[in-house]
């Protein structure tokens, strides 16, 4: 059986010691499904354990693995989702104690490819309440409590994929699939010390996941390392007709294209201001470990409103997503009291914003893509701080969360970001940097972050969780 | 985007505004009976834009839970709204910059020969 200090092993790994028989799915699940259920209120993860439903999927992969079938990397493989994701026959929450105990007869297409992967579903894991869109300012604005950081439970564990971000720092699971509208896969990856990766939008099938803005809205893998992301991306990638904004574009990983002979990173100016000095520290020292390999310049961002337009577009597609929700009084059921007026005000935001605000994106993509000309990546550190206390306003330590406006740009655009761990700052915390890329470019993302963790060790460091 | 002071009222104002909207019936939407004024007063402002649309949307989403700081919350809300809006509409668009949006036609159960269905209806 797994110990405690196995806890930690990525994909990969776990791969590797199903297949020489040092370990059986059933054992895989029994033993993070124990670690959940003994660890995870800790860090207020978990939602719902599975445990059913995962010992049944890891039975079924086991005999898979006993009549030679290998359905691929993720096969016995446990993981946690998101709680935005539809489960057919379990409570799907979004967060929101008023559906706390709600059930939606539908299966997210993510969960259906993960499952046909041979991957074992062993929680639904906490978030932020309805992905964060109605303007939360502190960590408690969940049902289930604040989310507590992986690496040290009084700090925030991010959002809104809060809980995938603790879980797999704090070794609850191998991997998770979370969600990114503006900044929910990079956050709680990026203060857990995770590799996460918010693929292009269109990517990965939204079908069955919670919509808090259509247009911004992606699901990702928040894992170990970049490897574990690409491994997991080629589960769920792929066209589905159940959602008309999947792009019906190939996807596979490992990749076969070549890395660039030299890869052109560009950093952008202004990015270490107003940051802490150990995020300034790490992200030039991670720099210095790719310098051997790349072309560093440093540039400016095209200059539009990348924040006023992010902030009308999911403003007037979560009024539409969520009018009836406000309407009928639900909303004074929500945990944060800031959430329960914050939305309001979207219902009287006039069509012409909404329609400036997609006019202005449309010269924001191709700005941005005009700069993949000249650049492989645009790097920059994923957050400002580490993780800060969990019972105190964002306003008074996050520094605004990011230096840099790539993160909102980018998602502007649907451009596929990467956050890697690149050391640890203030109280033993992690620090991270992210690697933005054109569109459908997630290999490039991949084939760099994969090359800065053979160079470090970032990736192998975990806090000590029993 | 938007000062402070853009972004708040003071609070005697905001109550005066409030008491100017109750007495003008405009809260509740109704056409108000035309407000006596004497002859050598000026007619009384209309409340600004923001304080229109919180009366609209406490017409349209009416509850009890509007409170004091949760109207100032809104209120400071729908300020930031508006200053976005007006942000937004000073960048330059020629007519011919269209919106981002992803449309597609739809053709159901009968596809163009040797063609896939499109999309299917919705459920």
């Amino acid at each position: 059986m797994p110990t405690a200090a196995d806890a930690f092993l990525t994909i990969e790994d776990w791969g590797q010691r199903l297949r020489k028989k040092a370990v059986t799915a059933r054992e895989l699940a029994e033993f993070y499904l124990a670690r959940l259920e003994r660890l995870g209120g800790d860090y207020n993860a978990v939602v719902t354990i599975t445990r059913e439903r995962a010992l049944a999927q890891a039975d079924a992969a086991d005999r898979d693995f006993a009549a030679g079938r290998d359905r691929g990397p993720l096969q016995g493989i446990p993981f946690g989702a998101k709680d935005l994701l539809a489960t057919r026959g379990l409570p799907t929450t979004w967060g929101a104690a008023p559906f706390k105990d709600r059930v939606i007869d539908d299966e997210a297409t993510v969960l259906e490819r993960l499952q046909a992967a041979g991957a074992v579903l062993v929680a639904k894991l906490s978030m932020i309440e309805l992905a964060g869109g109605f303007g939360y300012r502190q960590a408690n604005a969940s049902f289930t409590g604040p989310g507590r950081n992986g690496w040290n439970r009084e700090r925030w564990a991010g959002g809104s994929s809060s809980g995938p971000g603790s879980a797999v720092a704090a070794g609850l699971v191998p991997f998770a699939i979370g969600s990114e509208t503006s900044g929910s896969i990079m956050t709680p990856a990026g203060y857990n010390g995770l590799s996460g990766l918010r693929p292009t939008y269109g990517r990965v099938s939204r079908a069955g996941a919670m919509a808090l803005s259509w247009t911004l809205d992606k699901i990702g893998p928040m894992c170990r390392t970049a490897r574990d992301c690409g491994l997991v991306l080629h589960a769920i990638a792929g066209a589905d007709p159940r959602d008309p904004t999947c792009l019906d574009e190939p996807y596979a990983y490992p990749s076969t294209q070549a890395p660039p002979p030299r890869w052109r990173i560009a950093t952008l100016k202004g990015a270490l201001e107003r940051v802490q000095p150990e995020v300034r520290a790490n992200f030039v020292a991670a720099l210095q470990v790719l310098e051997p390999v790349a072309e560093i310049t440093e540039i400016e961002l095209p200059n539009h409103p990348y924040s006023a337009v992010v902030g009308t577009i999911i403003s007037c597609e979560m009024a539409a997503a969520f009018e009836e929700f406000i309407k009928s009084g639900q909303v004074w059921e929500l945990t944060a009291l800031e959430d329960q007026w914050g939305g309001h005000s979207t219902l009287a935001i006039p069509a012409k914003d909404y329609i400036n605000a997609l006019r202005v994106r449309g010269k924001i993509q191709w700005a941005l893509d005009a700069l993949f000309d000249r650049f492989d990546v645009i790097c920059a550190p994923t957050l400002s701080t580490v993780a800060g206390p969990v019972d105190r306003d964002f306003r008074e330590w996050s520094q605004g969360f990011a230096s840099t406006s790539l993160g909102v740009a980018s998602n502007a655009a649907g451009l596929p970001g990467l956050t890697v761990m690149n050391g640890l700052g203030a109280d033993g915390l992690p620090t991270a940097m992210q690697f933005v890329g054109r569109a459908l470019e997630e290999n490039t993302l991949l084939q760099l972050g994969e090359l800065y963790q053979s160079k470090t060790d970032w990736q192998t460091r975990h806090p000590d969780v029993a | 985007m938007g000062t402070e002071d853009e972004r708040t009222l003071p609070r005697r104002e905001f109550a005066r505004h409030c008491g100017l909207m109750a007495v003008t019936g405009m809260v509740s939407g109704a056409v108000a009976t035309p407000m006596v004024v004497a002859a050598d007063d000026d007619p009384p402002k209309p409340p600004p834009p923001p304080m229109l649309i919180l009366a609209q949307l406490m017409q349209q989403y009416p509850s009890d839970r509007y409170d004091e700081t949760v109207l100032e919350g809104i209120l400071s809300d729908i300020q930031l709204d508006l200053n976005r809006g007006r942000d937004l509409a000073r960048i330059p668009l020629s007519n011919a910059d269209e919106p981002a949006s992803v449309f597609r036609v739809v053709r159901g159960d009968r596809p163009p020969r040797g063609a896939q269905p499109l999309g299917k209806p919705p459920a």
